[in-house]
């Protein structure tokens, strides 16, 4: 008997290097949306309509329940395709992960109406996700953050999407049709041991499903007040037997946000991108994945740069931001035995993002990565890998930013090795390991790691994690001149910050621990605390005046050198909680705590070495709730409550977020989402190193169409 | 959008902003009274998760082929035993009692000694033992059992037949190495349902 093996792989399960374990997640034909602001105001009451109707009519799906078939004669494929009406919701299994983990799942993502990745992280306890302008985010994990937050390593299927050049992320272009998206995993805390340098703060990792599992074709549109517009399409299929794909294309409109008066901010956005992916198990124990995506958009934004011309010494500039990029993975699983595995993985991503009159960043990314998975003995469990980096980039300056040199290629070695060890089969688990890097800045740098896991019963476990991580240099640090502000006078002082090759990594020795428990079923909690040790944080040193003839009136030129001469604590914990109230209606509340001790060191004269204590919030939760109610609604509502931040004036605020599903048909969804109902305006974040217009995040809603065919 | 405009002034829409949200909340409030109203959630028909696995375990026990040598005579019954606590209440009993496969009767024995283990046919191993059990079907192996589980790592674990759910469905993933060495014979129509299929015959 011939059986073709099927590869008995979750998808990503290769970049998915926490073992995370996640509650079953009910699916049903995801979707939403429908057109315009006409919707907006009259689908109350066609809902209610809609729903009058419904009641009398809609058992169509629905066998009536007194003749039951006996199940018994049925043949196999009708059995398999039997649809589970009161699902018992499976009791969510306690994470054997020894690290603050949180999975987003494609229910999640779907039920919270949240239209951009970013956005969605909103959900993960931990993370600090604020809004900066229509386009642009500010988002870290326990601490540091900044529109151009630097702690965070942020993969999308195994490829890292943060730039080398300051090593933050560009939130606006990372995205795909997000009903592909499997689950968003969030390890707050060091992950330098598996995934190196820059997994400092957090690692977030976009895992999207195999083209295996999203067969047949999906439409969605919509828009609203802030969302214009918005439509997909995907189709996937069968190439030939074990060989599946799909393509999807994607385009989206977005509404600019307000001016603290309320004026318009003009920084609309749109993007369009279009993608494919291919999975095929080519034969027993061989599997094949090929996926790419292509995209492009603009935006707007103003700046207000230094100017050296008086009066004001400012221009305000209105500029244009062009995006586009596009990125091909390959990637080849072998299974040698049970238990045994490999997965190679080549890339090529390319991003080109022009701010006109700002700064123009043309990057070309080629990496391979080899990982190898190997059981040992009863007890031992293997993990070792290699990679390579290649990031060729090139910079049109400007006079606000500058690099130096203009073009430059860097590449990164690395390999890695982590043991688990079951001292104790399914009690108590131990694992060990370390990342070792080579980077053109600092060299080679060594990031080991311990976690202990304890299960002391079924329902209580605890873990703990000592790690060592560090933030190696960016482009910026090494390269950058920033014009940061002109001091009016004749001649004026020009303020110039400059990277310096002689800055260091940044580094990090984390203490965390962990306690999970499920008093019940329907309840369960996860608590991590930590303490986290920085040294050699980034400070800007001022380092002498002189007066530059090479500029126009030869202002005096106060240059200030980025140096490692800050140091620091922070501490804190988030609590998450799920509760199953009834089979329809759960509640998922959580809380974040962080506090931030930043000290300049002896030596240091940075007056801002400490500013980054006043840039996250100390406290934020969230309490959620979802309903499946009768008539195929599901409701779902997010209370947000963030402290305020005070180095960006943003005082605290609370949000609320509403979204009404409504599925008719097994392969039609309608909805409707209000998003931050509980005031006209309020801002999240404000300018921090580029002088950006300040901006708030408006009230929003949008209803959304989903068929599937 | 124009400049001159302030944003939250809009051009269209047929509803001004605050009446509109105060209408939003009352409307939102009625809704919800009128479904809470409505008492239970999602209406309950058709079949429970339990219902359907039940009837699985008995079309394994008619689509697997035990080796003869394992039942004591022509009419001898297929065991069908649940190890742990049982999560099926009575589903098992109307899915199994009063059945006959290939002339043989099914015999549901629940609460197995550890000892018996090995005279079961069909072993359903509750996900309630995770723990304690998880060497079982490292224990059995080679004893003509098919295992039965419903946790992730179960086949990892030398399990033959693992359930999962899929898009709301129950389905299941064999592993035939395991069912291999116990000398059980798979029928190609339970291969080809299941959602995977780890390794191949030999």
């Amino acid at each position: 008997m011939i059986v073709h093996l099927k590869l008995n792989s979750a998808p990503g399960a290769r970049y998915s290097r926490v073992h995370v374990e996640t509650a079953l997640e009910p699916k049903q034909s995801s979707g939403r949306r429908v057109v315009g602001c006409f919707l907006a105001s009259v689908a109350g009451l066609a809902l209610l309509g809609g729903l009058a109707f419904a009641a009398e009519t809609v058992p169509e799906a629905d066998p009536p329940t007194s003749p039951k078939r006996d199940l018994s004669e049925l043949s196999l494929e009708e059995l398999a395709n039997i649809p589970v009406t009161s699902v018992s919701k499976k009791p969510e299994k306690l994470s054997h992960a020894a690290a603050a983990v949180t999975v987003i799942t494609q229910e999640d993502l779907r039920r919270s109406g949240v239209t951009t990745i970013a956005e969605a992280l909103r959900l993960a306890p931990g993370l600090d996700v604020a809004r900066v302008d229509s386009h642009t985010w500010a988002v870290s994990s326990r601490g540091f953050n900044d529109t151009f937050a630097n702690k965070l390593q942020v993969l999308m299927d195994g490829r890292s999407v943060y730039t080398p050049l300051f090593s933050g992320v560009y939130w606006d272009v990372q995205d795909t049709l997000l009903e592909d998206i499997d689950r968003i995993e969030v390890v707050r805390g060091p992950g330098a041991t598996l995934w190196g340098a820059n997994a400092v703060n957090g690692v977030i990792n976009i895992i999207t499903r195999s083209a295996k599992e999203t067969p047949g074709g999906l439409i969605i549109g919509g828009g609203g007040t802030e969302e214009l517009g918005f439509g997909a399409l995907r189709y996937g299929g069968q190439l030939a037997e074990n060989a599946y794909y799909r393509v999807y294309t994607k385009y989206f409109s977005r509404d600019s946000s307000a001016l603290p008066n309320g004026d318009s901010a003009n920084d609309r956005w749109q993007m369009a991108r279009t993608g494919f992916r291919t999975d095929w198990d080519v034969t027993a124990g061989n599997s094949l994945t090929f996926q790419g995506d292509i995209y492009g958009g603009d935006e707007d934004q103003t700046y207000f740069f230094p100017s050296l011309t008086a009066p004001g010494f400012s221009t305000t500039l209105a500029s244009e931001v062009e995006l586009s990029g596009g990125n091909l993975i390959g990637r080849w699983r072998h299974e040698f035995a049970a238990g045994s595995d490999s997965t190679l993985q080549v890339y090529y991503d390319r991003t080109h993002r022009n701010a006109k009159g700002f700064i123009e960043e043309e990057r070309d990314t080629y990496d391979a990565d080899w990982e190898h998975h190997q059981s040992w003995g009863d007890r031992q469990d293997w993990v070792i890998g290699a990679g390579y980096r290649l990031s060729v980039d090139e910079i049109h300056n400007s006079f606000p930013v500058s690099f130096d040199p203009r073009r430059r290629s860097t590449q990164l070695f690395s390999c890695f090795a982590q043991d688990n060890i079951a001292l104790v089969s399914d009690r108590l688990q131990l694992s060990l390991g370390s990342k070792f890097e080579h980077n053109d800045y600092t060299g080679v740098e060594f990031q080991p790691g311990a976690r202990l896991w304890w299960a002391a019963d079924e329902h209580n476990s605890l873990w703990a994690s000592v790690a060592r991580a560090v933030r190696t240099p960016s482009r910026a640090d090494d390269d950058i001149r920033l014009n940061d502000r002109v001091a009016p006078g004749a001649p004026p002082t020009l303020f110039s910050v400059f990277g310096r090759n002689d800055f260091q990594s940044e580094e990090l020795l984390a203490y965390e621990a962990g306690y999970r428990v499920q008093p019940d079923p329907r309840v369960s909690f996860d608590l991590a605390v930590f303490y986290n040790d920085y040294d050699r944080l980034r400070t800007v040193e001022p380092q002498g005046i002189a007066a530059d003839p090479s500029l126009p009136g030869t202002p005096n030129v106060l240059s200030l050198y980025l140096q490692n001469r800050a140091e620091g604590e922070t501490y804190g914990g988030e609590l998450t909680a799920h509760w199953q109230m009834t089979e329809w209606w759960r509640w998922r509340g959580t809380y974040t705590y962080l506090q931030m001790q930043l000290h300049a060191k002896p030596g240091s004269t940075d007056p801002n070495a400490e500013d980054d204590e006043h840039r996250s919030p100390h406290h934020q939760f969230t309490i959620q709730s979802s309903m499946d109610l009768p008539w195929h609604l599901q409701l779902d509502t997010l209370l947000r409550y963030v402290d305020e931040v005070t180095d960006v004036s943003v005082p605290s605020y609370l949000s609320l977020d509403v979204r009404l599903g409504w599925q008719p048909l097994k392969n039609l969804e309608f909805s409707v989402t209000g998003q931050n109902l509980l005031d006209d305006r309020h801002p999240e974040f404000g300018p921090t190193v580029v002088p950006i217009q300040r901006t708030e995040v408006q009230r929003g809603i949008y209803g959304k169409i989903l068929f599937r065919f | 959008m124009d400049p001159f405009i302030p944003s939250h002034v809009r051009v269209g829409p047929c509803w001004s902003r605050r009446r509109g949200l105060a209408g939003w909340v009352a409307l939102a409030v009625c809704f919800f009274l009128v479904l809470i109203g409505r008492g239970t959630g999602a209406p309950n028909t058709g079949f429970s998760e339990q219902e359907i696995k039940a009837a699985w375990l008995f079309n394994f026990a008619r689509f697997v082929e035990w080796p003869t040598n394992s039942f004591a005579t022509q009419t001898a019954p297929i065991v069908v035993g649940v190890v742990g606590k049982d999560p099926f209440g009575k589903e098992l009993e109307k899915a199994l009692v009063g059945r006959t496969i290939r002339g043989r009767p099914v015999l549901l024995k629940r609460a197995v000694a550890e000892g018996d283990l090995a005279n079961c046919h069909l072993l359903f191993i509750s996900p309630s033992e995770r723990r304690r059990l998880r060497d079982l079907p490292e224990k059995l192996r080679g004893a003509p059992v098919l295992t039965v589980g419903e946790t992730d790592e179960f086949l990892d674990q030398g399990g033959i037949i693992n359930f999962v759910i899929k898009e709301n469905a129950v389905r299941f993933e064999i592993n035939v190495r395991p069912a291999q060495r116990a000398g059980l014979k798979l029928d190609a129509n339970l291969l080809k349902v299941a959602v995977s299929v780890r390794g191949r015959y030999e």
